[in-house]
């Protein structure tokens, strides 16, 4: 491991890692967000900036700088840095990275350098009253919050006012019931993770005026229902991630967000109460640079035949990550042909699928390296696997 | 399926199937097709795979082997068919009716097997073999 070996835009995103308390689990796919939210990382010719993202952090995992890797699936890889690392890294920072707890609260680091801190987390336990001293860091550029206390509701608007050029805001796991309008002064906000916030019951419709969000990620919200209605405003958006959320469908206007990277749950409507809501199929048609897709509730039948061709997802040719959810019609056989995958297409999942053979194209994707086929319940459904197997 | 030539991990779960055939396999057009007299097929399914994950195909029983297969060979060319050759990881969830498992997963480099809730295969093979410590 030698720091000054690394490059120079490496060392930096190395460095930023200062920002989180020591021991703090550390996700792969977050940190390279994060990277991006602070402009660390440039597109190149060969690829995105998640893409070079990947590359740092393989250069930083290689090297050691990280360790104790916990691999949940293929993307979601989470790690720690070692305590004399972190030591280092908070070194190096200068006190530009902070994290506050009970044993910082109040003390000399705090009250005085707390205006040049840019990156900062909030570790703290229930009956603590908010620091109103961050107020003062004016030049916050990253927060992370991370308590069960209740206050926390309470005290967003003032941050929100109070600190306007963060652009990276972790309030996951916290209490909340709701995002206050002020968050739409955050007009530098890029990142935006909400994850598993339970009792969240509402976004603000001012979100759809940060302009710049990349990444807004309400997973396991499970509370929150809907998306605001004009999330299509966000046109630099590159992931939306909402599974396991309560959200039952995409607002109209997501095909204007045509750099979208990731959409993890597009479901389709079909009727209900949220039809002249909810965006249909075709908007996928220009969402172009799609990487991971997930698809709920496809329906059966001629009539949804003409929505699912017109998304076109064969022409996205930077689809690596496909799931189609059906609703286990017999006729879901038709439906399936028409979403054929680009054939680099490296992961599928097919559930609910109720048609009896599996589609004609699967034999293109020579690249797939996972398969999932999923409840496949319906009786009278797939007569063997072999079945599906040998259309 | 079996034709997928990257394919590296494979799950099928909650399907209400009885019998995984050799159908799945997707040998059947190789292995029939002309061969001339004398002449060796080479014939792999699942080339690449990795990892098979089978969980919660509770009315599944049959897990078909190709023994069978292969004696019907004609006795003029011959057939080499290997199947899921690099197979590592295997692991099957509660399909309580199953009652074997194939001839070519029997003999798959297995390092990593993982049987839970499968009564009559951890009867078969035994419990410690299986690596049920339920």
């Amino acid at each position: 491991m030698s720091y000054y070996d690394l490059p120079s835009v490496v060392r930096r995103c190395f460095l930023y890692c200062a920002m989180f308390p020591k021991n703090y689990e550390m996700r792969k796919y977050e940190l390279v967000k994060m990277w991006i939210a602070q402009g660390y990382l440039k597109e190149t010719s060969g690829g995105d900036m998640e893409a070079v993202g990947e590359e740092y952090f393989q250069v930083l995992a290689a090297r050691s700088f990280f360790q104790d890797f916990k691999t949940y699936g293929r993307e979601d890889i989470r790690f720690k840095m070692h305590d004399i690392v972190h030591d280092f890294a908070q070194y190096m920072t200068k006190n530009e990275c902070l994290t506050v707890d009970v044993n910082t609260l109040g003390g000399a680091t705090v009250e005085t350098s707390i205006e040049r801190v840019r990156h900062l987390s909030i570790m703290l336990p229930n009956e603590t009253s908010f620091p109103v001293s961050i107020h003062k860091a004016k030049g916050l550029r990253s927060l992370l919050i991370d308590t069960r206390d209740a206050w926390l509701g309470a005290a967003l608007p003032d941050v929100f006012k109070q600190l306007r050029c963060i652009r990276s805001l972790n309030l996951s796991m916290s209490p909340i019931k709701e995002i206050p309008n002020e968050v739409g002064k955050l007009i530098h906000l890029r990142y935006l993770n909400l994850v598993a916030c339970r009792e969240l019951e509402s976004l603000s419709e001012t979100i759809c005026d940060l302009c710049n969000l990349q990444s807004l990620d309400v997973d396991w919200c499970d509370s929150l229902k809907e998306l605001p209605n004009a999330i299509g405003k966000l046109i630099k958006l590159r992931h939306l991630r909402i599974s396991g959320s309560g959200v039952a469908f995409i607002p109209k206007g997501i095909e204007r967000i045509t750099g979208l990277r990731t959409l993890d749950g597009f479901t389709v409507c079909g009727g209900g109460a949220n039809e002249s809501k909810a965006a249909n199929l075709r908007e996928l048609k220009n969402l172009n640079r799609i990487g991971s897709l997930v698809i709920w509730n496809l329906r059966g039948g001629e009539e949804y035949v003409s929505d699912a061709a017109e998304a076109q997802l064969k022409n996205k040719n930077r689809l690596l990550c496909l799931q189609l959810d059906f609703n286990f019609n017999r006729e879901n056989n038709i439906l399936i042909e028409v979403l054929q995958p680009p054939s680099d297409l490296e992961n599928l999942t097919i559930t609910r699928y109720g048609g009896l053979d599996l589609p004609n194209w699967m034999m293109t994707l020579t690249r797939l390296q996972v398969l999932t086929l999923g409840s496949l319940y319906k009786r009278g459904g797939l007569a063997s696997v072999g079945k599906i197997a040998q259309p | 399926m079996g034709r997928l030539p990257s394919l590296e991990s494979l799950v099928l779960r909650s399907m209400k199937v009885r019998r995984l055939d050799a159908g799945f396999l997707g040998i059947e057009k190789a292995a029939n097709a002309s061969i001339n007299e004398g002449e060796i097929a080479r014939v792999t399914a699942f080339p690449k795979l990795k990892q098979l994950w089978i969980w919660n195909l509770e009315e599944v029983e049959e897990w078909d082997g190709i023994e069978r297969r292969v004696g019907e060979e004609d006795a003029n060319t011959t057939s080499i068919i290997s199947i899921m050759p690099q197979l590592r990881d295997l692991m099957i969830l509660d399909c309580p009716l199953l009652r074997a498992l194939p001839d070519y997963v029997l003999a798959a480099p297995i390092q990593e097997l993982r049987i839970r809730r499968c009564p009559i295969l951890t009867n078969r093979y035994g419990k410690e073999e299986m690596g049920d410590d339920s």
